[in-house]
């Protein structure tokens, strides 16, 4: 399933798959341009006790980057991500249960936390877990002459070595960079995350041209559903 | 946003078109992936909304369900399912059903089981059971025997293998539109017991037919309807191989 880059709009070409891993729940790999992510979703599961919520379910996310163990940039991804998965999935009808929810960053070519929560989205769209709506991420950057790029693809400067891109964050050519998460009802923003200097009409053009970009996205998550039902 | 009955449709969507089409009757049932008042302070809360990714369907006369792939199982009264025993307690065996937590089958539920005549059932074992209670807030409860005492299709599974796929094989092996299972009992006589908890037992006269038999099962699950004669055609092929 592919979605062919717009000149217009300039968004990164989407690609994506289904049920990739056999032995979870859902699963789902998804490409925006160069940044690539895997997601797998399990669940309801049984509980640890210290973690056990009468009420609804307990969510856990793990973010696992390429290569390193996860550090303090990946706790506060998992924390985004949490709070995005309890919006979205309506955790009361599985009471004293886990939902484990685990991303794996595969490639980054910026992006990377929008390209996560798309490939979550698609996962738990998967599991059959119920959801109130679903869910977009859109990445934006400011660059120096205060342009604003929706979804813009990272390009390594020439005279960095492999180890300092390993190490350099992959949206440093930006002064700022913005991620809004929409939902699918009413367009409305869920979820924020911004980096770097920006005036207030900077932020609030850039939420304006990514709400704009999300029909895009969402109506990727149509065609999939589409696709993945016809063999229902 | 209005879902279609028929077409795919997506979590947050309404369900809208019964009001039109059947004025007249006014109960509609709602299965599963539709809710209402899931949203609180919304104008449309009256209305039926869409958690699921999948198909709207409709059954006659005002059924609504939407058709959507799974492979975790969540309990619901009267399903058919296949469990393996895990623990053995004073008077219940825990049975790992899938599902989110193990269930509870008494030593009682079974046909003839007394206090002192309990059936011989050890870990490990699978149980070919029905659910009698499920709800989100206890555990789920497992019986072998009808309401009348007598156990029909239910009890231990012996010999055979179990294999497990998703919950959508299970539903399309059993749907009546799918001559899978007829078409495969011409080729040769075998033993199937489908568990709606996304498993299954298959049984025949030698291991190499049983596991055979598993691949084409598990080859049903992306094959559409009218091509199941192919892959029953494919099982007959490699079954000439096998004495």
């Amino acid at each position: 399933m592919e979605i062919d880059e717009d000149r217009n709009n300039k968004m990164r070409a989407i690609a994506s798959e289904l049920n990739i891993l056999t032995r979870s729940d859902g699963s789902a790999i998804i490409t925006q341009g160069g940044s690539c992510c895997i997601a797998s979703v399990n669940g309801p599961l049984e509980v640890s006790p210290a973690n056990i919520d009468m009420n609804k379910a307990y969510v856990e996310v793990i973010y696992r980057p390429k290569c390193g163990l996860p550090g303090v940039n990946e706790r506060y991804k998992e924390k985004i991500v949490k709070s995005l998965c309890e919006t979205c999935i309506i955790t009361q009808l599985y009471p004293r249960t886990q939902i484990t929810v685990q991303a794996q960053e595969m490639d980054d070519h910026g992006g990377l936390l929008a390209c996560a929560i798309n490939a979550v989205n698609l996962a738990i769209m998967n599991s059959g877990l119920e959801m109130k709506f679903h869910m977009a991420a859109i990445h934006c950057g400011l660059d120096s002459d205060d342009n604003l790029n929706i979804d813009p693809e990272y390009v390594p400067k020439a005279n960095l070595t492999f180890s300092r891109i390993q190490r350099s964050s992959r949206s440093q050519n930006f002064k700022g960079n913005f991620t809004f998460v929409f939902d699918s009802t009413k367009k409305s923003l869920i979820g924020v995350n911004t980096d770097g200097k920006f005036t207030i009409q900077q932020y609030n053009e850039a939420q304006k041209l990514c709400k704009d970009a999300s029909r895009k996205i969402f109506d990727f998550y149509r065609e999939m559903v589409k696709k993945y039902a016809t063999v229902l | 946003m209005a879902a279609c009955v028929g077409n795919s449709c997506i979590p947050g969507e309404t369900l809208q078109e019964e009001r039109q089409e059947s004025s007249d009757i006014r109960k509609v049932v709602l299965g599963d992936g539709l809710r209402c008042n899931i949203v609180a302070s919304s104008e449309e809360h009256s209305l039926p909304v869409i958690t699921k990714n999948g198909i709207l369907r409709r059954r006659k006369p005002n059924i609504y369900y939407v058709d959507s792939y799974q492979k975790r199982y969540i309990p619901s009264k009267n399903d058919s399912v296949i469990g393996i025993v895990t623990t053995k307690t004073l008077d219940f065996f825990w049975v790992d059903i899938n599902a989110s937590e193990p269930a509870a089958l008494s030593y009682l539920a079974f046909e003839g089981a007394t206090k002192k005549n309990r059936p011989e059932i050890n870990v490990g074992d699978l149980v070919f059971c029905k659910v009698v209670l499920a709800h989100p807030d206890l555990e789920p409860e497992l019986v072998c025997v009808d309401s009348t005492g007598k156990k029909g299709n239910l009890g231990q599974l012996n010999d055979g293998i179990m294999f497990s796929c998703s919950i959508n094989l299970v539903r399309k092996v059993l749907n009546e539109k799918c001559r899978l299972l007829h078409l495969l009992s011409k080729e040769t006589p075998f033993e199937l017991v489908a568990g709606i908890n996304g498993r299954i037992w298959v049984n025949s006269n030698s291991l190499r037919k049983t596991i055979l038999l598993r691949d084409t099962i598990l080859k049903a699950e992306h094959t559409p309807y009218e091509e199941m004669s192919n892959i029953v055609n494919d099982f007959a092929t490699e079954l000439t191989g096998i004495p």
